[in-house]
C-alpha cells in the first residue's frame, strides 16, 4: 500500500463515504465534483441504502469494493466517523479525508473524544488522514476537485504554479476565487482542517520537492511542531518563496518567569523574526496573502531595490514614492536617471513630458508612450523594478500587456503595475495576468509587492553587502 | 531557580562577554569596614557601582540595591551601610563605572513553539518601553545575527549613525556567545543581560540574570 502523497495527489479511484442524494449535501456536491475531475478514473458512491447516485452505481461500504481505492471522502455524522475510517484502514486505503465537523474544534468533551479516538486508530495504521474538518483539496488540470462546494459557490483557478495550505476554509474560498478572478493560476490547495495526522510539513515537503510549484502560500493558526516547521520552510525558501498569513498571534508573553527577555517576547513578535529567518515572507493580511503570492508567481526576481515610476498621474506616482519612504526604506529607492536616460525618454515622449522619476506620462498617454518610455528605462540598466501606473484612461488598451511582458523577459528588470479604477481594472487585468504581468487594483498594494519581491532577492546577497562572512 | 549576577557574569566570561573590573565583599567581609574600603581602593578605581548581590533580588533598581556613580571613599562607606541595614546578610559587588552612550539588552529564552531564542535590542531601564528588539531562533550564523542586529533600529549604530561607530563584530561574538552559553547549559529557561555595552571594542555584561530549571 503506498502512502506517498503522490498516489494523494494523483489518485484512481476515490470513494465518496456518504455519498447523499439529496444535492445541497456535501455528500453530494463532493460527489458531483469528484464525478466531473478530470484526473480520476473512477468514483465509488457508497451509501448502503441507495443502489446509484448522480447515475453512478453504488457500494454498501469500501470493504464491498472489488477494485483497490485510494483515497476515500467521508462525509458522514462526526458520531459515525471513526466506524467508516476503521472499514477504511481494514480496506487498505491509503488516503482518507474527513470534512465532517464536529470534532475538537467544537473544543467540547465529546469533540475532543470523537478526535482522540480517530487519532489512536489512524496512528496505529498505515492509512493517512487529512483532517477533520477540512474543505478538502483540490488540484488544477487533469482536475481533482475533492471539495464540499458547488462550482456555483467559488470560481476555481485556472492551472499555475501557487501551492496553498490552508487551516482555514473560508480563507482558502477567498484565496482561490481571487486568483480565479486575477486570472492567476493554482497548481494545488489543501484544506488542512483540525491537522489529527497529516499536517503543514508533509505538504511543504511535497511542495517543495514538485518543480511545477513556484510559490507555497500558507494560512496556519499554529505549527504542528515549531523547530521542524522551521526547519522546513528554512529548506522550502531557498528553492521558492514561501508567503505565510498566521492567524491567532497572541500579545500574551510568558507569565511564567519574571525578567525583561520573556516580558518582550510575546509570541507575535517571536514568531514574525524567528518566520524571517527561516525565510518566510510573512503576509500582514489575507489580501496581502494573495497579493505576494501573485508577485512571486508571475514577476521575475529583481537584481537588486532601485526602483523607476511611470505614471500617466502624478498624484499617484508621489504616493509610491511617500510609501516606499515609509515602510521600504531599507528595500526599494527611487532610481536615479543618468542624463543619457533623460536625454532619450525627452526625445522619445511627447513635448509636453519633462521626465524624472518618477516619470508623469499625463493622462493622453497612449500605450505607445507607455511602452516606449518603459523600454528605454529597462535598457539603460538603471533600475531593477519598473512600477507601471495607469489611472483611468482611454487611450490605455490591454494591447500593452504584451509589450510589458516582452520588456520584462528581454532586460533585466521585474515590471508590476498598478491599475486605479474599476474601469480600467477590468479592461486590463486579464491581460496583463495572462501576459505574465502582476498588477494590483491600488498603488499601496502594489509597492508592498514590489518590496516584498525585492525582499526576496536580497536574502542572498545580504552577506555580501553587510560584508559578513 | 535564580542565579545572581555575579556568578552569571562568571559562566558568561567564558562565552566572549567581558565584565568591568570587580571585587566582591562576603558578609562577614562587610563586619570589617576598614578591609572593605582597602581591598576596593586597592583593585579598583572611582567612580565605582555597588550592588546587592541575591538570587532573592531580581530588580536591583526597584528594590533600592544598586547605587551608581560611587566617586569617593565616603560614599562608598556610607552605600555600604545602608546595604548592610536595609539587606543584611548579603554579598556585595563592587565594580568600576564604565563610561558609555549606549546601552543594549542581550536575552535567551525557551520558546513554546521555537524551542531556545535569543534576543537582542535596545537595553536599560526603557528596553520594554520601547521594544525596539529582535527575536533569532538558536543556532544562528553571522548572517542570521546581522539581519537580526540591522532590523533593530539601535543596531543601526553598528553601521554607523552620527559620529558613533561600533564594530559589529563585537555584537556578533557577544550574541553567538549567548546562543552558545544557551546551547551547552541545557537548563537554561531565561536569561538577561541588561545593560549590555561595548566598550573598547568589546563587548562587557553590566548587568546579568539567569533563571534555570532546578
Amino acid at each position: 500500500m503506498s502512502t506517498t502523497l503522490s498516489t494523494f495527489f494523483h489518485p484512481k479511484t476515490v470513494a465518496v463515504i456518504g455519498a447523499s442524494i439529496n444535492k445541497k449535501k456535501p455528500g453530494n456536491i463532493i460527489l458531483r465534483n469528484l464525478l466531473q475531475s478530470s484526473k480520476i478514473e473512477k468514483v465509488i458512491p457508497v451509501n448502503p441504502f441507495e443502489r446509484s447516485i448522480e447515475q453512478t452505481a453504488c457500494i454498501s461500504s469500501v470493504l464491498a469494493s472489488y477494485q483497490p481505492i485510494d483515497v476515500a471522502i467521508v462525509a458522514v455524522p462526526a458520531d459515525q466517523v471513526n466506524d467508516r475510517v476503521k472499514e477504511c484502514i481494514t480496506a487498505h486505503i491509503p488516503f482518507v479525508i474527513v470534512i465532517t465537523s464536529g470534532f475538537s474544534e467544537l473544543g467540547t468533551e465529546f469533540g475532543n473524544s470523537l478526535e482522540k479516538n480517530l487519532k489512536e486508530q489512524i496512528s496505529q495504521s498505515p492509512t493517512r488522514l487529512l483532517g477533520p474538518n477540512t474543505l478538502g483539496y483540490y488540484v488544477s488540470t487533469p482536475t481533482l476537485d475533492a471539495t464540499f462546494l458547488d462550482k456555483s459557490v467559488f470560481h476555481r483557478p485556472k492551472k499555475g504554479p501557487i501551492a496553498f495550505l490552508s487551516q482555514s476554509g473560508s480563507l482558502a474560498v477567498d484565496f482561490m476565487e481571487e486568483l480565479s478572478s486575477r486570472s492567476v493560476g493554482l497548481s494545488a490547495f489543501v484544506g488542512l482542517g483540525n491537522k489529527t495526522d497529516l499536517t503543514e510539513e508533509e505538504f511543504i515537503k511535497y511542495f517543495t520537492g514538485d518543480d511545477a510549484i513556484k510559490v507555497v502560500s500558507l494560512y496556519l493558526e499554529g505549527f504542528s511542531h515549531g523547530e521542524r516547521f522551521f526547519s522546513l520552510c528554512k529548506e522550502a525558501s531557498k528553492q521558492k518563496p514561501v508567503v505565510l498569513l498566521k492567524g491567532g498571534k497572541s500579545k500574551k508573553g510568558s507569565k511564567a518567569v519574571g525578567l525583561h527577555t520573556g516580558k518582550i517576547a510575546g509570541d507575535y513578535e517571536v514568531i514574525g523574526d524567528v518566520l524571517s529567518q527561516a525565510g518566510v515572507f510573512e503576509a500582514e493580511d489575507e489580501t496581502a496573502l494573495i497579493d505576494y503570492s501573485i508577485a512571486f508567481a508571475l514577476s521575475k526576481k529583481p537584481s537588486g531595490g532601485k526602483l523607476a515610476i511611470v505614471t500617466n498621474g502624478g498624484g499617484n506616482g508621489i504616493v509610491a514614492v511617500d510609501l516606499i519612504e515609509q515602510r521600504w526604506e531599507t528595500v526599494l529607492s527611487i532610481g536615479h536617471f543618468s542624463d543619457d536616460l533623460l536625454k532619450g525618454l525627452t526625445r522619445v515622449l511627447p513635448d509636453f513630458i519633462s521626465p524624472g522619476n518618477p516619470i508623469d506620462l499625463t493622462p493622453q498617454a497612449t500605450d505607445e508612450d507607455y511602452v516606449t518610455a518603459v523600454k528605454q528605462i529597462a535598457s539603460s540598466n538603471q533600475v531593477d523594478v519598473i512600477l507601471v501606473g495607469i489611472t483611468s484612461t482611454v487611450s490605455v488598451s490591454a494591447e500593452i500587456a504584451k509589450h510589458l511582458a516582452f520588456i520584462q523577459n528581454n532586460y533585466d528588470c521585474s515590471i508590476l503595475v498598478y491599475l486605479k479604477g474599476k474601469t480600467i481594472w477590468d479592461r486590463l487585468h486579464q491581460s496583463l495576468s495572462d501576459c505574465g504581468i502582476a498588477c494590483f487594483p491600488n498603488v499601496r498594494r502594489a509597492v508592498n509587492s514590489a518590496g516584498t519581491l525585492v525582499k526576496w532577492s536580497q536574502k542572498e546577497s545580504y552577506q555580501v553587502n553587510m560584508g559578513v562572512h | 531557580m535564580f542565579v545572581d549576577e555575579h556568578r552569571t557574569k562568571e559562566q558568561l566570561e567564558q562565552y566572549g562577554l567581558h565584565r568591568p573590573q570587580f571585587v566582591t565583599l562576603n558578609p562577614d567581609q562587610l563586619q570589617d569596614e576598614k578591609e572593605c574600603l582597602s581591598l576596593v581602593e586597592n583593585m579598583l578605581r572611582f567612580p565605582v557601582v555597588a550592588k546587592v548581590v541575591g538570587s532573592d533580588i531580581l530588580h536591583k533598581t526597584e528594590c533600592q540595591a544598586v547605587r551608581l556613580q560611587i566617586r569617593s571613599e565616603l560614599e562608598l562607606r556610607e552605600t555600604l551601610n545602608t546595604f548592610q541595614q536595609t539587606f543584611g546578610d548579603h554579598q556585595v559587588l563592587v565594580e568600576e563605572y564604565l563610561p558609555h552612550q549606549i546601552e543594549f539588552i542581550l536575552g535567551a529564552k525557551q520558546d513554546k513553539v521555537f524551542g531556545s531564542i535569543v534576543l537582542f535590542g535596545a537595553g536599560g531601564l526603557f528596553t520594554e518601553l520601547y521594544r525596539d528588539v529582535s527575536f533569532r531562533k538558536i543556532p544562528v550564523s553571522s548572517t542570521d545575527i546581522s539581519q537580526m542586529v540591522f532590523s533593530t533600529k539601535i543596531g543601526r549604530v553598528f553601521n554607523g549613525f552620527r559620529r558613533l561607530q561600533l564594530p559589529l563584530e563585537s555584537i556578533i561574538t557577544a550574541i553567538k556567545g549567548i546562543a552558545q552559553f544557551t546551547q551547552d547549559k541545557k537548563k537554561i529557561i531565561e536569561l538577561d543581560v541588561n545593560p549590555l555595552i561595548i566598550h573598547d571594542g568589546r563587548p562587557v555584561a553590566l548587568d546579568a540574570s539567569l533563571h534555570q530549571s532546578e
